[in-house]
């Protein structure tokens, strides 16, 4: 068997009341990509966060080629020999390729920067990933995928022996995908150790030599690629078998609710007119920039339209502010919970009844009991798991604060839900309970527009899909009765009737 | 096989390392614990500072700082913040002063020097919120635009006004508390309840930690800025009528650099210059450390510039405290 070259030990680390990790072992020999997955939350990144030298561990020991180690920063990490690219990429976009790669360690001729030299060593770096770019362009300026070649060389130029790569196709193309595969095989054919996070089972089963699988801060297996397959490996990350994903029961559409008639907004959004009636689940699909995030902004009032209306259950709708909107039973879960949705610092509590407190105040005054128990009630009914709804909502999941959101919804009784990627960055075990939500609230009557670019997942969840393309409603497809590569003719503009 | 639903939750826990234990019973305790450690301090060094007339003392020399900060710590919550203050208290002042020499009655008076200050304070709201300007921009322009108001109302020099009808505010006495120090501790009860008991608070709590967001949950962003400032306004025109109470006169360069005191408070008291966090709790511990340091270093026979030196480096520890917290919740 070839050299470990690192090596977590029993690790273990907590945030506050969370357990991240508990007494995690891993290693990673040399010559070999070892992938690294699990659901959201499974504690993946902390670990890497530790052996990156990012958080120090609370106990336990990292080894790097059986040496004991103890980084108390990034820097000292990567002079061990291990380099990280993480999902999101550490960049300058202002700066040339060049600038970047000699980031910390300019070439100079006495104090003044030696442009010539970091171009030449740019070039050097660059040909060792075989990719051909022009170093003087701003990185900015570039495509992901090429932006991370730029990473993975500057880590292949300053030796490391471990890369690590979090979630690295997220943002990439196909081609763009390949190429980086072909460049992860010649890496770990010269010895390296490479360790691979994913949830995309596809990758890690072309990629890896072997896989580990966390779960809930806890080290659920790791398996020989050859001794496993690939059902194991998503039975080992959601501990259970998933039946029936979708949760889709019985429904019966009632009567039209919603009624778009020639809706725009900015140019190339819009005029699109449809219709969605009580009890029923509509899902915009289509590409990113088709349009579909707009539409429902409109609807909401949180942008303005310049042309068309809406009505619901035969009234106006004319929401210019969002206020408004929630005031005529519109509810929003927008396409970020983050930026657009959540009050990190503030309780489970104040989240879910910041859009309803008029209804529990008087004069502006609180019933604070009052709002506890309304409040818990909800987000009991939606199995949210939180410590307690005081916490602060940054502590929780992904897929918590995405319920977190729903709560808030239903605490505004809508009669029209427009839910923007409902189940964004959250784990399969949150998506499923998300999804039976979304059946049981269409089940009370309400009309419900859904985004999402998950195709199975709208095929799965949706009465009726609204495919868009250029702003516009290109086709209107049953759910039950088509197939993902129907809707993607229509969204690429391949089929074009309807 | 574990239930699905089962994902342990381990409710409310002891921390588990030495630092987060420390900062576990920090956050609880925090500023508070500074305060008491200072107190005991200056109980054994400061000769007279235990007592309950220095006491008094303390609070009245802090009463008109500990309202600035009050409403300066709205306005922080909200991730802005108020240059302004000091001469809006002088402007109040001055107008105050200046109806009661017109013959209007005490109640009058006092409520023309509020309410000058609670429209500066609008006017800064409406150009932060409607014209989106930086608030940091906006107040230093109103800061010199209302010293030039306050000069320009008094002709430039002092006006005494020796029977000035409402100096008790600022000098009686309600059975042995100084008048300003009840007038202070009301204001912040009533801080208190807006931010802990109303839902102007839950929104100044909401637009500071993330404004896209309030705006989407149905949130005027826009009226609660407005709001927020004209508070902030108000305790600036209510701190220059104890001003003017207290100096029996209009002092048209009074109140210079106080914004800076009461940031100083409302930064003690550990709310976020970020906006979203923080307690009014906080800035009233805050304004009485101040208010102890100086006066216990006085009753040191410390020099006034060694005052300023130590004040500093208090200010610094204290909020570096609150950092370190951070760094180590964070790693």
């Amino acid at each position: 068997m070839s050299e470990v070259l690192l090596e977590a030990i029993n690790v273990s680390k907590r945030f506050g009341a969370t357990r991240a990790l508990s007494k995690v072992s891993f290693d990673v020999r040399a010559g070999e990509i070892h992938a690294l997955t699990g659901e959201n939350g499974a504690g993946k990144s902390t670990l890497m966060k530790i052996i990156s030298g990012n958080y120090s561990p609370d106990k336990g020991e990292i080894r790097v080629r059986g040496q004991e180690v103890s980084f108390s920063n990034p820097s000292q990490a990567s002079a061990a020999g291990i380099a990280i690219i993480h999902q999101e990429l550490n960049t300058i976009p202002e700066m040339t390729v060049a600038e970047n790669l000699a980031l910390g360690a300019e070439p100079t001729k006495g104090i003044v920067l030696d442009r010539k030299s970091m171009i030449r060593s740019a070039k050097e770096k660059l040909a060792l990933v075989g990719a051909d770019i022009d170093p003087t362009k701003p990185i900015g300026r570039l495509s992901v995928g090429m932006q991370q070649m730029i990473e993975i060389a500057r880590a292949i130029s300053e030796q490391a022996s471990v890369l690590v790569l979090d979630e690295p196709t997220a943002a990439l193309s196909q081609s763009e995908s390949r190429t980086l595969f072909e460049l992860l095989y010649k890496m770990r054919d010269s010895g390296m150790g490479l360790i691979y996070i994913s949830h995309r089972m596809e990758e890690i089963w072309e990629l890896a030599d072997r896989v580990t699988v966390f779960r809930d801060g806890q080290l659920v297996g790791t398996r020989e690629k050859s001794e496993a397959d690939p059902a194991d490996i998503v039975h080992m990350m959601v501990g259970r078998e998933v039946h029936d994903l979708y949760a889709r029961s019985e429904r019966r559409a009632g009567e039209v609710r919603l009624s778009v008639d020639g809706l725009a907004g900015e140019p190339g959004v819009g005029p699109v007119s449809f219709d969605v009636k009580a009890g029923e689940v509509v899902t915009l699909v289509g590409l990113v920039g088709a349009g579909r995030t707009e539409i429902v902004r409109l609807l909401y009032g949180a942008d303005k339209p310049s042309a068309g209306s809406a009505s619901l259950d035969g009234e106006p709708l004319k929401a210019i502010r969002p206020k408004q909107a929630i005031d005529s039973g519109v509810g929003l879960l927008p396409e970020s919970r983050k930026d657009q949705a959540l009050f990190l610092l503030m309780s489970v509590t104040d989240n879910v009844s910041i859009s309803t407190l008029s209804r529990w105040s008087k004069l502006g005054v609180i019933a604070l009991r009052a709002v506890r128990k309304a409040m818990s009630g909800i987000t009991k009914s939606l199995s949210l798991r939180a410590a307690s709804d005081d916490i602060e909502v940054r502590s929780l999941s992904g897929g918590n604060q995405q319920k977190v959101v729903l709560a808030r919804l239903l605490a505004q009784n809508p009669r029209l839900l427009l839910l923007d990627e409902p189940t964004r960055g959250v784990d399969i075990g949150a998506k499923s309970e998300i999804y039976k939500i979304i059946n049981d609230i269409a089940k009370t009557g309400a009309a419900i527009l859904i985004v999402s670019s998950d195709l199975p997942e709208a095929l799965g969840i949706s009465d009726r899909l609204l495919v868009m393309r250029g702003g516009r409603i290109a086709a209107e497809l049953d759910a039950t009765n088509t197939t993902e590569e129907e809707v993607m003719e229509y969204a690429t503009g391949v089929k074009a009737d309807a | 096989m574990s239930e699905p639903n089962a994902k342990t939750l381990e409710a409310n826990k002891a921390p588990a390392t030495t630092g987060e234990r420390i900062f576990y019973w920090w956050d609880r305790v925090g500023i508070l614990l500074i305060l008491v450690l200072l107190l005991v301090f200056m109980t054994m060094f400061a000769q007279n500072f235990a007592s309950f007339n220095n006491a008094m003392n303390v609070l009245r020399s802090i009463s008109i700082n500990a309202i600035l900060a009050a409403g300066m710590t709205l306005v922080i919550l909200t991730a802005g913040i108020d240059l302004s203050v000091g001469s809006t208290l002088a402007f109040s002042a001055c107008v105050s002063v200046l109806l009661h020499l017109a013959g209007l009655p005490a109640p009058l008076a006092i409520a023309g020097g509020v309410l000058v200050g609670a429209l500066a304070g609008a006017i800064n709201g409406l150009l932060i919120a409607m014209v989106l300007m930086p608030p940091f921009i906006v107040t230093l322009g109103a800061m010199t635009y209302m010293r030039g108001a306050a000069y320009t109302s008094t002709g430039g020099l002092p006006v005494i006004a020796s029977d000035l009808s409402f100096k008790a505010i600022g000098q009686s006495y309600i059975w042995v508390f100084p008048t300003p120090v009840i007038v202070m501790i009301g204001v912040y009860a009533v801080i208190w309840f807006l931010l802990e008991r109303t839902t102007f608070g839950r929104h100044v709590y909401a637009v500071g930690g993330n404004p896209e967001a309030a705006r989407l949950a149905g949130i005027s962003v826009r009226k609660v800025l407005v709001w927020v400032y004209s508070i902030a306004g108000a305790c600036a025109g209510l701190g220059g009528i104890i001003f003017a109470a207290r100096v029996e006169s209009a002092q048209p360069n009074g109140g210079q650099s106080y914004e800076m005191d009461a940031i100083t408070a409302v930064v003690l008291g550990g709310t976020a210059l970020a906006g979203g966090r923080g307690k009014i709790t906080g800035t009233l511990i805050g304004a009485i450390i101040i208010g102890v340091l100086s006066n216990g270093l006085v009753l040191m026979n410390v020099e006034y510039f060694t005052q300023l030196i130590v004040k500093g480096v208090v200010i610094i520890l204290a909020v570096a405290i609150d950092s370190i917290r951070s760094m180590v919740n964070s790693r």
